[in-house]
């Protein structure tokens, strides 16, 4: 029992840290602190990702291929984003004028 | 056997090799619809100004064949020869989850059904062509329900491909033969891999772009109208999944070409691990192409550029493949057989194929070409000449295997002859035909004349040798000789057994050996000398395999095919439920209630461990875990990953188009419209209940069942109470005022919220099915944990997410 404890007290710790964040998040983006908070909220939300992966998805104990495997999908993801969105940043067919 | 007990066979299978043939046999149903549209269409195109099929027939016969060939029936047939093949070639015994594989096929064959059945509508099938372009799919200007059915049937096979693509990478992952190491994998399983790395991430935006379709058309909601969004949002989920789709078509297709190129030159592939380095490089680099469909949308030069660089440089991984075949060929003794022929000429037609097709990655010359028949003829030599020929080599190649018995050479190479002139006339004089617009279904110039009617001279030659082909096929099940176990004296494993393949795939176990010879070891043999000392030759097992599979010991290892109605079943509920959504609402009722049943049915033989069969210890998996049900859901996850960015693709597309700042509906801070508490709320309601998830870890692990019990009770409060929570913050928002109507920001929150919301349902009915495992008492052991742990990693996924929507909706 007390090894349960003390695993569940890393996982607590975890969701401490994942809420407070949150809670940070929301201040600081309501208080007009951060400066841009788009980039903000996605460096917090990568941030709690990575916490959820590696505790509670267990995803350090896993081979690299499997790490790989994620990562590389959030990678190309993120170069879709990127490629849609730098895509019409100028010169898009739409813009008025 | 009766007539009644055959079909019950082929309903209720489970074996890889019945599936295999299911699917090829299916595909080339398909391929005979698609083909025959594609004669239609070629037939008007002889004459300038004929009648026979124009205005909207003519665009539903293009579409319909495009989407046909394309997702029907090039992709299934490959799929059809791994199912068989690939378990063969790594010393399986089946795939990894063989009912899964089951589902995979059914709801494949019902969403093909689904795209059919458009054509049987009052209006007939999508005539909007293959690539379904926005805004020409919306309602307005298309407000057939055969357009609905195309979204529909995509989004369904999408999820068929899923399954199919996660079975496929956890059996050739982690289900190797002792010894079966990466590189003594055959090519065609490494081109499997690839392909189903590309289609884990290739398909869902796919997925969800025929989602977001559906529901434009049907909710009112302008994702694909918007001019935030519009057309260029369609082209970049489109063909983020298009491009790629390239190389799921062609990837199998060389695999089984380098196989067969192999054997009948009696050498081995020439640089294999550059070539496997090759094709893993194409497999990155063929998600950062697909921009240069998109040249002449407008888009900024300098994405242009990066796009022009790409595509070109992704023409070099496939000419290290051209050469080393051509390296493996020359010198080889070459046996002229007819998978040899259909695998040079494929070879020869994907050199001119891929030739023509660099110029397409040049921003300046694809302005000239775009839109004209050199597209046409250049993807036509790859995907009939290369990838269709290919795929026909390896049905030549494996025939013997799959039915038993051998085909007529001589007639096998009169099907060779014509459609390889077949495929030269139909598309050769479509490259001369580089100013004709594709698409129209006349013309007025006399110069066009002579080329278009070789090219339909050439279509129906080519039509001919389809059938010449067939009826080979055909005599040579009603009365082909006998296939011996190796008649072309090839190395890979599917060879080392007989023809046709015994149920259970092997008598004993494959070991590879370090010599590379091949024996059978009962289990016996295996827990008495080690797996170890067998494989370096140390023990004195008979390595020569004899005819009729009796190699070594017998072993008493053997797998049970369940034969099971449920995959069957419960895709003919996603079908009655798909086809009803459009068509009838109580047959869609009846759907969604089969659907449920016999999912229910399904999860509760799984609760009962009913099927549980843990993979032997000897299996090679190396660097995968020895847990194929974690590994499966890690694979889901990068599919998710896939899924939920193309979802958060269509928000920052949206929330970052210049013009969107232009609009009256301006997107809006995210905290100017939504509770900000109340979502915050709810983002430390699933944050507790994926803590509380780890209860249930951690009972299950130290045998505590009250304090899974626990775990398992708090995650589900937790689950339905954000599901509570979203319900009532929805009906807020909607009786403010802010519908779907309200502007396209709300529309984003909708959808992106209704995905993770669904997803949350089905975390749900996951940790329900491991209550009722607790409460049945088979949430024990090592089973257990591993769907326990599998549960906790989709829980991750949908916290993650969460993480993504609350702060982009709800604050910024």
């Amino acid at each position: 029992m007390e090894k349960i404890m003390r695993d569940f007290a890393k996982y607590l710790g975890v969701w401490i840290v994942l809420v407070a964040t949150a809670v940070i998040e929301v201040f600081f983006v309501l208080e007009g602190i951060t400066r841009n908070p788009m980039v903000f909220v996605v460096a917090v939300a990568l941030f709690q990702s990575a916490l959820i992966a590696l505790f509670f998805q267990h995803l350090r104990e896993e081979p690299i291929v499997i790490k790989g495997m994620t990562v590389s999908g959030a990678i190309l993801i993120v170069i879709l984003i990127v490629s849609a969105v730098t895509s019409v940043l100028t010169c898009t067919p739409y813009f008025p004028g | 056997m009766s007539f009644r007990t055959w079909v019950m066979k082929w309903l209720t299978t489970t074996d890889h090799k019945d599936i295999g043939i299911l699917y090829i046999v299916t595909s080339i149903g398909f391929l005979l619809v698609a083909g025959s549209l594609a004669l239609l269409f070629r037939v008007q195109l002889a004459f300038p100004y004929s009648n026979f099929l124009v205005g909207s027939e003519y665009y539903q016969a293009v579409t319909v064949h495009g989407l046909v060939m394309l997702l029907w029936f090039a992709s299934p047939f490959a799929i059809g020869l791994a199912n068989y093949i690939v378990p063969l070639q790594i010393g399986a015994k089946d795939l990894a989850f063989p009912r899964l594989n089951a589902l995979s096929y059914w709801l494949y064959l019902f969403s093909g059904i689904l795209l059919l059945l458009s054509a049987f509508t009052s209006a007939g099938a999508p005539d909007v062509g293959w690539t379904l372009y926005a805004p020409l799919t919306a309602r307005i200007y298309t407000p057939t329900v055969g357009m609905d059915l195309a979204a529909l049937s995509i989004f369904m096979l999408s999820l068929s491909i899923t399954i199919g693509t996660i079975n496929f990478m956890v059996t050739i992952a982690a289900m190797r033969a002792p010894g079966m190491g990466w590189f003594k994998l055959p090519m065609f399983t490494w081109s499997m891999l690839f392909t189903m790395l590309l289609m884990l991430w290739a398909f869902p935006p796919l997925m969800v772009g025929a989602a977001v379709l559906f529901i434009d058309r049907n909710l009112g909601t302008e994702f694909f109208l918007n001019p935030a969004g519009g057309a260029l949002l369609w082209d970049h989920l489109f063909w983020f999944f298009g491009h790629p789709e390239v190389y799921i078509l062609l990837f199998p297709a060389l695999g089984a070409m380098a196989d067969i190129i192999t054997t009948f030159s009696r050498r081995p592939i020439y640089a294999k691990k550059y070539i496997l380095t090759a094709f893993l490089i194409a497999t990155i680099i063929s998600f950062i192409v697909w921009m240069h469909h998109m040249f002449i949308t407008g888009t900024n030069i300098y994405t242009r550029l990066f796009y022009s660089i790409t595509t070109i440089l992704i023409s070099i991984p496939f000419e290290m493949a051209v050469m080393s075949f051509i390296f493996t060929l020359y010198k080889g003794r070459l046996i002229y057989t007819v998978p040899m022929l259909f695998a040079v000429g494929s070879l020869l037609n994907f050199i001119i194929g891929g030739s023509t097709g660099v110029y397409l990655g040049s921003i300046a010359i694809d302005r000239g070409f775009r839109g004209t028949y050199w597209v046409v003829a250049h993807f036509h030599y790859i995907l009939v000449g290369t990838v269709t020929l290919g795929l026909i080599a390896g049905l030549y190649y494996w025939w013997p295997k799959i039915t038993g018995r051998m085909y007529s050479e001589r007639v096998g190479k009169i099907h060779f002859v014509l459609a390889m002139v077949g495929v030269a006339l139909t598309f050769l004089p479509q490259f001369v035909l580089l100013d004709m617009p594709r698409r129209y279904f006349t013309y007025d110039v006399p110069e066009w004349l002579t080329l278009n009617q070789i090219s339909t001279v050439g279509s129906f030659i080519f039509g001919v040798s389809m059938l010449v082909g067939l009826a080979n096929f055909l005599l040579s099940l009603v009365k082909g000789p006998p296939a011996p176990s190796n008649p072309w004296n090839a190395w890979t494993l599917e060879w080392f057994i007989p023809s046709p393949a015994p149920k259970h795939n092997f008598h004993g176990v494959p070991i590879v050996r370090e010599d590379n010879t091949v024996v059978f070891a009962s289990e016996e043999a295996i827990e008495k000398y080690g797996i170890e000392s067998i494989r370096k030759g140390e023990v004195d097992i008979p390595s020569t395999p004899l005819a009729g599979g009796q190699h070594g010991a017998h072993a008493s290892h053997s797998t049970h095919h369940i034969a099971t109605l449920d995959p069957l079943i419960l895709s003919t509920g996603f079908f009655l439920a798909f086809a009803g959504l459009v068509l009838s609402k109580p047959v869609m009722y009846l759907g969604v209630i089969i659907a449920m049943a016999a999912l229910a049915r399904w999860l509760w033989k799984d609760v009962r461990n009913l099927f549980v069969e843990d993979l032997p210890g000897y299996v090679e998996n190396w660097p995968f875990p020895k847990d194929k049900i974690r590994s499966a859901m890690w694979v889901f996850i990068a599919s998710e990953i896939a899924t939920f960015g193309s979802i958060f693709s269509v928000y920052f597309f949206i929330r970052f188009n210049p013009v969107g700042k232009f609009m009256s509906d301006a997107w809006p801070p995210g905290y100017l419209v939504h509770d900000v508490w109340l979502g915050l709320i709810n983002t430390v309601i699933l944050f507790t209940g994926t803590l509380l998830f780890t209860l249930v870890y951690l009972g299950v692990k130290n045998g505590n069942e009250k304090l899974s019990l626990i775990g398992l009770l708090g995650t589900l409060y937790m689950a339905i109470l954000f599901l509570v929570v979203k319900y009532f913050e929805w009906g807020e928002l909607l009786a403010a005022g802010l519908g779907l109507d309200a502007g396209i920001y709300m529309q984003a929150y909708y959808l992106t919220t209704g995905a993770h919301g669904l997803h949350v349902f089905l975390g749900v009915l996951a940790t329900t099915y491991l209550l009722l495992k607790l409460f049945h008492g088979t949430l024990k052991g090592k089973q257990a944990l591993s769907e326990v742990l599998a549960v906790g990693i989709y829980w991750g996924i949908v916290e993650m997410v969460w993480t993504l929507v609350f702060p982009l909706y709800y604050l910024v």
